[in-house]
């Protein structure tokens, strides 16, 4: 049986499992060149009991990574930095465009669709879990 | 933000499920006229008033270092157009433009972020005076946000959509989602509305 999970993890990269905690689909548009800030999205399902907080995520390749929202308030778009994260006990959180997302910025290398970006998300309980996350282009239909 | 009187113009028949119809925009009661402006983009072509008469446009305001909300709006509103050329006239097609609010940091490449998202997309931008016209006129809004240590900043904006008519007035405002469908069915019976305005 872990054989057979472990060969099913390994077929399917972008389904990552920590603890309890799975993240499943993790993607990053391809942004326009002169783009220097990028955005992760991502599914993220917590088979625990008990509730799991991210509280902090670093992008490999790029300067600084944060937790993100975006918001739409009285028809104004802003963004606000999110210091933690709860996922509810044997419940998901969706970070997808338009709403929470992995704010990356200052990309220490050009980002191609096709390539894999390492994420490592880091939970209240101070585990920490490395998420593959492909880089599409715009119209792949995540 | 003062308010327009807007008229609901619902979408209707689109969603399944439950009676509760997503608004993909607004049509104006009474249409705004857009005044004198000029922008340019980086290969400095003007953008002016003059260039919205006799064909539909699509005005955004955003910045080209928006992360989430602007590419996710401009990627939908790409599908919109699509769908919407289905509906329409080749001539009815709406021409999509967009307004970086932030010429500081986007004045040289804001023509090839669009063109990421379409090739018929056009990118402008131009001095504050000439983006705030447009924006006074179209009842939008930004601010540019102190900069973090970094030096980065982000910029509050408006998410909706300015529709202008051949005629160069502010005819409705399209809001997120964008859902293309919903959106390109919108917009066509916006252009029905304002036929039957004129006669046509």
């Amino acid at each position: 049986m872990m054989r057979f999970l472990a060969a099913v993890i390994f077929a399917l990269p972008w389904i990552v499992q920590a603890d309890g905690i799975v993240a499943e689909n993790a993607y990053i548009p391809v942004a326009p060149p002169m783009v220097h800030s990028h955005s992760a999205y991502m599914s993220l399902h917590n088979n625990g009991d008990k509730v799991r907080s991210l509280i902090g995520v670093a992008a490999q390749e790029y300067g600084m990574a944060h937790l993100h929202q975006s918001q739409v308030i009285d028809g104004i778009a802003s963004m606000s930095p999110v210091a933690q994260l709860d996922i509810p006990a044997r419940g998901s959180v969706a970070l997808a465009p338009g709403g929470l997302h992995v704010m990356m910025m200052m990309p220490k290398v050009a980002v191609q669709a096709g390539e894999v970006v390492l994420l490592t998300l880091t939970f209240a309980d101070g585990e920490l879990m490395t998420v593959s996350a492909l880089v599409e282009d715009r119209n792949a239909g995540s | 933000m003062k308010p327009l009187a807007y008229a609901l113009a619902c979408s209707v028949g689109l969603s399944v499920g439950p009676a509760i119809a997503q608004v993909q925009g607004v049509m104006l009661d009474a249409p705004v006229p857009i005044p004198a402006f000029t922008l340019a983009d980086q290969a400095d072509q003007t953008f002016s008033a003059t260039d919205l008469a006799d064909h539909w446009t699509l005005v955004m305001f955003g910045y080209n270092s928006c992360p989430d909300v602007c590419p996710f709006t401009l990627g939908n509103l790409e599908a919109a157009i699509a769908e919407t050329a289905l509906r329409v006239r080749p001539d009815n097609v709406p021409r999509v433009v967009f307004i970086s609010v932030d010429p500081a940091r986007d004045a040289d490449t804001v023509t090839d972020y669009a063109l990421f998202f379409h090739p018929d997309f056009r990118g402008v931008t131009g001095a504050r005076v000439q983006i705030d016209a447009l924006i006074e006129a179209t009842d939008s809004f930004y601010r540019l946000m102190p900069p973090d240590p970094s030096g980065y900043y982000e910029v509050q904006h408006s998410s909706a959509v300015s529709v202008i008519g051949p005629d160069g007035q502010l005819r409705a405002k399209l809001q997120p989602p964008f859902d293309p469908g919903a959106t390109a069915e919108f917009l066509a019976r916006l252009q029905i509305n304002y036929r039957r305005e004129f006669g046509q």
